[in-house]
């Protein structure tokens, strides 16, 4: 008995782009002419190509840069899956991916030995002087960073919450089981108190020891936003306030270090 | 460790630096021969540890990795596909990637290569600027040929509607729907995105995408086959079996 031959998979690609020469073409149709699956096949890769264009010209809003990082250099899981499925039929963001490959690339094989060194640039040590002199480098006192209007928002949006968030504590604590990270949510508002959504951070150490929460997914959309840690035991309320830097909330904090705040809010 | 770093280079003297602009750090700084035999990991850890206290010395230790890593940062940035206008030119992106792994390198994971991190800070920068870049409407280079008080219609008043029929926008918005579906479940990761991107559905060959993605011919085609199989699953669990059904949403849409 003659056996099937395989289904031509790579020269079905190559067909349906235009990228095969005639001999290739007649000898592939002869294959789609015998064998229903694949013709099944090639008529749903190319209602695929066409529909293409409805998802691109829809295409409004990229993600962030952050996310498209994350996407190229973190586990896949932790990537968003729309993120995924943007970038499969977006093309500047997909350019953007073959930077980030393009630049791991050189960066793998780099060796700075090999390299004339470099100077700092003059226009960095600027923005350095600037930034250090800035509130931005570090902690702010919790007196200037968060006015007591906005700190009985937050006190009341959370006291109005209390299922809303005990679900977001329970999502945060069942995906952390086992893991070496603690999960945590973050209530993130706006300027005027009013919610906005709930992020996920990981609690963890950080190389130099000390204790950090790091966005979940490392998205650096928060950078350089407010964060405020909000303690409240015995009756009594107490605020620590931070700067995220990237995805990271350093708590310079010992005590916010040591123990769990009970809610870390971001000022968008 | 930073400690052991710090006594393994035997010689933490302090001299005074010229090279730092408008006097800024140029009081006292360690001994910049000894940094030169740091680890880049106890570089890092030494920048750290001065920052807090001492910016003089931190700064000697930045300008060291900046030495280290210059040629990456103007080499990753020059050689993009990406062109900058004369008014965020290459050397602004640069000073800014610079700027921002000052501000960064405390969130370096030990596990990469610092090579890695900082390629990274760099290719987020440009990316950042690009699309910084193509938001300003001064980057259209026909503006400036508008009189802005002109009464003739503009080309935008000109151009036909793209708007389709409210039936045909009902059908694209279900297409749309099935595909985004579709490739939100199918696609596990980046490489899957870029190879239903530029070669299952768009018009690239497996040589164009490994040189611009950095990947081998044949995981292009190993990728490219078991992606065909999850995306004829996906659309026949759903009752898509033909191309009019997808074309025009006629399958089940239930999930």
């Amino acid at each position: 008995m003659a056996r099937k031959p395989a289904h031509p998979d790579t020269q079905l690609f190559d067909y349906l782009s235009g990228a095969l020469d005639a001999s290739a073409v007649r000898e592939l149709e002869a294959h789609l002419d015998a064998c229903p699956d694949c013709a099944r096949a090639a008529q749903l890769l190319r209602a695929l190509k066409s529909a293409r264009h409805v998802t691109v010209s829809a295409v409004s809003e990229h993600p962030d840069t952050s996310e498209i990082a994350a996407l190229f250099y973190g586990k896949s899981s932790r990537a968003r899956a729309q993120t995924r499925a943007h970038v499969a039929t977006c093309q500047s963001c997909a350019e953007e991916i073959a930077e980030y490959a393009r630049a791991e690339a050189y960066a793998s094989e780099y060796n700075p030995a090999d390299h004339a060194s470099g100077e700092v640039p003059s226009a960095s040590w600027e923005m350095i002087r600037e930034w250090e002199e800035s509130s931005f480098a570090k902690p702010r006192a919790s007196s200037e960073a968060i006015s007591q209007d906005l700190l009985a928002k937050l006190f009341k949006l959370i006291g109005e919450r209390p299922d809303w968030l005990r679900e977001a504590r329970r999502t945060a604590t069942e995906a952390a089981a086992g893991a070496a990270s603690r999960g945590v949510p973050v209530i993130v508002v706006d300027r005027s108190g009013a919610l906005r959504s709930v992020e996920m951070f990981e609690r963890m150490t950080d190389a130099s020891g000390a204790g950090v929460l790091r966005h979940a997914t490392k998205s650096e959309r928060f950078d350089a936003r407010p964060v405020h840690a909000l303690h409240e035991a015995d009756g009594r309320q107490r605020v620590v306030s931070y700067r995220i830097r990237l995805d990271t909330i350093r708590l310079e904090d010992a005590r916010a270090a040591s123990e769990m705040a009970d809610y870390f809010i971001i000022e968008e | 460790m930073l400690e052991c770093a710090l006594h393994a280079t035997g010689h933490l003297t302090l001299f005074t630096s010229e090279r730092m602009p408008n006097g800024y750090g140029a009081e006292a700084e360690l001994d910049a021969g000894g940094l030169d035999n740091l680890s880049d990991e106890e570089l890092v850890d030494l920048f750290l540890a001065r920052s807090r206290s001492d910016r003089p010395s931190a700064h000697l230790c930045f300008e060291k990795i900046i030495a280290r890593y210059h040629w990456l940062i103007a080499h990753v940035v020059r050689s993009s596909r990406f062109r900058y206008p004369a008014w965020d030119s290459a050397d602004d992106v640069i000073s800014r990637v610079v700027f921002k792994v000052y501000r960064g390198l405390a969130q370096w994971r030990r596990q990469g290569k610092l090579s890695s991190f900082i390629a990274r800070i760099a290719s987020s920068e440009m990316i950042d600027t690009i699309r910084r870049v193509g938001r300003d409407k001064s980057w259209d280079q026909y503006a400036a040929a508008v009189d802005p008080d002109s009464d003739a219609p503009t080309a935008v008043d000109l151009a036909p509607s793209r708007e389709p029929s409210p039936e045909a926008q009902l059908v694209s918005n279900e297409q749309r729907e099935i595909v985004d579906r579709l490739l939100t479940d199918v696609c596990k990761d980046w490489k899957d995105s870029v190879i239903v991107n530029e070669y299952i559905i768009g018009n690239q060959n497996a040589k164009e995408i490994c040189a611009k993605y950095e990947m081998s011919e044949d995981l292009v085609y190993q990728r490219a086959r078991r992606l065909k199989v999850r995306l004829l699953k996906w659309l026949e669990e759903r009752g898509i079996t033909s191309a009019d059904s997808l074309l025009g949403s006629g399958g089940s849409k239930g999930a």
